[in-house]
């Protein structure tokens, strides 16, 4: 079922939780809630929940207006950060519990309620499982339980808050898989909150980017990392490194370059920020297009080498990942002058902080054969 | 003390954990024997008296006290005076813990220091006023006789004084354990599809079941042996007005020490089985309260 929400504020306080926010999340669709804590992701999906009530703002549930209704009458599925299972009840009793406050009238016979709890367990892969208390399981257990209990009660729409915040990196990479498959298998609208963007990143088919109360943007996984809407977006997606440059028509000039870049947008002239990713950088021997930088270290961790540079124009300290195949890295030591190649990045007006629109962002191409030819 | 809690003392003085951070043997021998002297002068020494007192003339004596039919209306208004005001109290404690520790609203603070009040007060004041609200000379008073209904000096005075000075005793045991444990177990079997009782029932009230009872058996205890309050509004009837405090008190003026020490020794008897309910209420909310942390 698709879920609509249309101008939503709430304040708690003087703190504007949520400010204007639309969204639209389309039916079968798996859509993620990105952004830093304070960001308004949670509260927005508590409010889609019925869990909390907007300021102003409706909330509709299959074309049906649902901001009045209880939290109960949503037809929704809520699954806790800390999951929230019913401690002094079974698994089973756990899973079962949706099922057996319904209306005398609705509630299915009680040999059927267990089938169906039993069944459930089972597809959470729970199933010899069910007579424990939620104390005995672990942290990754657990979640499925909260999941199951869920979904016992059929929901139109499946919303999970941090699913995945309180478990350790190896149950949540498995867990995550997991819940796509799942979520492939059942194409139940969901929706879910995490500060984590590789998590988003990789299981979602939708990003929603939330910083401050507001929407910076929405897309998929490949639209935010290639067109990020804003220097918040770029920074949050990853390592950043931001370059003072100065735009004039369709170049960029960066201090100390002997050419500017070319770009295939055009941007207002004036005072740029260039942002690169340090894996989007490459260190050469003097000549072509790019800075001069002087390296400051080089460390190794694994398959990756570290540099260090700093430009020679200005100063700026730039933070480069090479992969350890890359011929030239024995070159590169402490106190060497290369010249630095940025390979893809984004340019954005000065101090700018209101989301941008998404022409402003013109990651370009420069030589990616051949850097190829060089790696190999 | 069990023999287990003797062993430990003893196994303590022998071998500290570590010592650099112990007091030095003597001091920490010193401090335990004057703790275990000071705690047989002042509590065990006392309680044994009672017991000893109450059989100074034989069982037979200490039967034919409680036989007696002042003491049996006394006990009788005492279980009573305790059906009423204990489940009255104990409903208002889950009641106004649940709207401290659930929801905002103003005159919050108010009502949290108010919960407290019948602590603060002298139980003769808390009585008094209960006097000067509904006695003869009192606000409502001539309104009352007028229509026939007495409360100063009858059961509903009783009931009333004893609700009052135990009004805390639950509120406070859930306060603090509601909050502790947050709304998110209730909040999820809303999601559910779960009524507002049925949330209660089946979430809340398990959860918070072992400290009721702990605040109950608290508060059993006070409403049973409240004498100060209950003196002031029962008016000293015997045998209609009397509760065992206060029958215990007439006893004793009267010189009848035995009998005082008979009945007396029912009150003793309920403090210690509200000491081992409590002790033993401690361990299982301990030991639920590790399992759910492990």
């Amino acid at each position: 079922m698709s879920i609509e929400a249309k101008t939503i504020s709430k304040r708690f306080g003087d703190f504007a939780a949520l400010d204007r926010v639309d969204l639209s999340v389309k039916e079968g669709d798996l859509l993620a809630l990105l952004g830093p804590s304070g960001s308004g992701k949670t509260t927005l999906l508590r409010i889609i929940a019925g869990l909390e009530s907007p300021d102003e703002g409706r909330v509709f549930i299959d074309g049906e207006d649902a901001t009045d209704h209880a939290v109960g009458d949503r037809g929704i599925g809520f699954v806790f950060q800390h999951y929230a299972l019913f401690k002094h009840m079974s698994v089973l009793e756990n899973v079962a519990f949706g099922l057996r406050v319904k209306p005398r009238r609705q509630r299915l016979p009680e040999a059927e309620i267990r089938k169906r709890a039993l069944e459930l367990l089972d597809f959470v892969q729970l199933a010899g499982l069910s007579e424990r208390r939620p104390a005995q399981l672990s942290g990754g257990q657990r979640q499925r339980v909260a999941l199951a209990r869920a979904l016992a009660v059929r929901p139109r729409v499946l919303l999970l808050d941090e699913p995945f915040g309180a478990l350790d990196a190896r149950v949540r990479k498995d867990l995550r898989r997991w819940l796509r498959k799942l979520h492939d298998e059942l194409h139940i609208t969901s929706v879910f909150v995490t500060h984590d963007q590789e998590e988003a990143l990789e299981l979602a088919d939708r990003v929603v980017v939330m910083n401050r109360g507001r929407i910076e943007q929405v897309g998929t996984t490949d639209e935010l990392y290639e067109h990020p809407a804003t220097p918040f977006i770029f920074d949050f997606l990853g390592d950043a490194n931001v370059l003072p440059a100065e735009v004039r028509g369709r170049s960029v000039f960066l201090p100390g370059a002997e050419q500017p870049i070319a770009i295939d947008s055009i941007h207002p002239s004036g005072a740029a920020d260039v942002y690169v990713r340090p894996g989007d950088l490459r260190l050469a021997e003097a000549g072509g297009v790019g800075v001069d930088v002087i390296v400051e270290s080089v460390q190794r961790t694994g398959p990756i080498v570290r540099v260090a540079a700093e430009t020679r124009a200005d100063r700026t300290t730039v933070a480069v990942e090479l992969p350890h195949l890359h011929h030239d890295v024995p070159h590169f030591v402490a106190g060497a002058a290369l010249r630095l190649r940025l390979m893809q990045f984004s340019v954005f007006e000065r101090g700018e902080r209101k989301p941008a629109p998404a022409t402003l962002a013109a990651p370009v191409l420069i030589g990616r054969e051949r850097e190829r030819a060089d790696v190999g | 003390m069990s023999a287990a809690d003797w062993t430990a003392v003893f196994r303590a003085v022998r071998a500290p954990a570590s010592r650099a951070t112990s007091e030095p043997r003597a001091v920490r021998l010193a401090l335990i024997a004057f703790a275990l002297l000071f705690a047989g002068a002042f509590l065990v020494l006392p309680l044994a008296t009672v017991f000893v007192s109450a059989f100074a003339k034989g069982a037979l004596a200490f039967a034919e006290a409680l036989r007696e039919p002042d003491a049996l209306a006394a006990v009788k208004l005492t279980l009573l005076i305790a059906a009423i005001s204990v489940p009255l109290n104990a409903l208002f404690g889950v009641a106004a813990a649940w709207a401290i520790a659930r929801f905002e609203f103003r005159g919050k603070a108010l009502l949290v220091t108010a919960i407290d009040l019948p602590l603060a007060v002298s139980p003769v004041v808390s009585g008094l006023i209960y006097v000067l609200c509904f006695g003869a000379q009192g606000v409502l008073g001539p309104w009352l006789m007028e229509h026939g209904v007495r409360i100063i000096f009858a059961v509903p005075g009783i009931v009333l004084a004893t609700t009052f000075v135990t009004f805390p005793y639950v509120a406070r045991e859930l306060i603090p354990l509601l909050e502790e444990q947050g709304d998110e177990e209730e909040q999820a079997a809303l999601s559910l599809g779960a009524s507002g009782w049925q949330m209660f029932r089946r979430i809340t009230l398990p959860n918070i079941s072992l400290g009721l009872l702990y605040g109950v058996v608290l508060l059993n205890a006070r409403a049973m042996g409240e004498f100060g309050a209950v003196s002031v509004v029962s008016g000293h009837i015997r045998g209609e007005t009397n509760t065992i405090p206060l029958h215990v008190e007439v006893l004793y003026n009267e010189y009848q020490g035995q009998a005082a020490f008979a009945v007396a020794s029912l009150l003793a008897g309920l403090a210690v089985i509200t000491l081992v309910a409590k002790r033993l209420l401690e361990r299982r909310i301990a030991r639920a309260s590790a399992k759910e942390n492990a």
